[in-house]
């Protein structure tokens, strides 16, 4: 791997990390009511999506 | 080149966020972690396509990864319900105990045999991609302070 992947891939890490990390402390914009039905929500779609996915691998 | 492993890159990336997350609420904030994981599963599974479809992993290595982020995706399930019970009992230490466990289930070496592959731009691309869903967790663990 070339030295400009690999800083690429640092940053990439570290942006979503820190996205990750801004997300959770802006957990006080949603009640935790909102952040459990959100989370219901997707778990049905997931299943759905990684169904899909794996069914479409070629 | 192997020596800035992905693996280097999450020691990187965790010593840079470490400290970072103030636990205003720490109940809130391990409930926000599952609901951010479970948010961010459906991209880290299309990305898995992604990188099959630019010839980085072989099917059956995306099926694996498919797998092991699913995988995730169901652990957050009982990670989320076992948040929510301890802020039920007030269980001391039962928020950090829950995000352990969590860990401790993404870090399992059987699972993580499913994201092995044998072309090296394609491994990095996925422990990215899997550390992404796990860097949340591990900086959550360090600001929780035991709660």
């Amino acid at each position: 791997m070339d030295p400009a992947t690999i800083i690429s891939l640092a940053f990439e890490a570290i942006n979503a990390g820190i996205k990750l990390v801004a997300e959770v402390k802006t957990s006080g914009g949603m009640t935790t009511d909102q952040i459990i039905a959100h989370a219901q929500q997707q778990f049905p779609q997931n299943d759905q999506l990684y169904a899909t996915l794996k069914a479409s691998l070629t | 080149m192997k020596i800035l492993s992905a693996g280097l890159l999450w020691t990187l990336a965790s010593l840079m966020l470490f400290g970072m997350l103030a636990c205003s609420d720490p109940y809130k904030d391990s409930l926000r972690v599952g609901d951010v994981i479970t948010s961010t599963v459906p991209d880290a599974m299309k990305t898995v396509v992604d990188i099959r479809t630019a010839g980085l992993i072989t099917k059956d290595e995306a099926g694996n990864a498919l797998d092991y982020i699913h995988f995730v995706d169901l652990a957050d399930r009982p990670y989320i319900q076992c948040v929510q019970d301890v802020h039920t009992s007030s269980k001391v230490g039962g928020l950090t105990s829950c995000a352990n466990d969590f860990l401790s289930q993404l870090n399992d070496p059987a699972k993580l045999a499913l994201i092995h592959v044998s072309e090296s731009q394609g491994q990095a691309k996925l422990n990215v991609l899997i550390g992404t869903l796990t860097t949340g967790l591990t900086t959550l663990v360090s600001s929780l302070g035991g709660a």
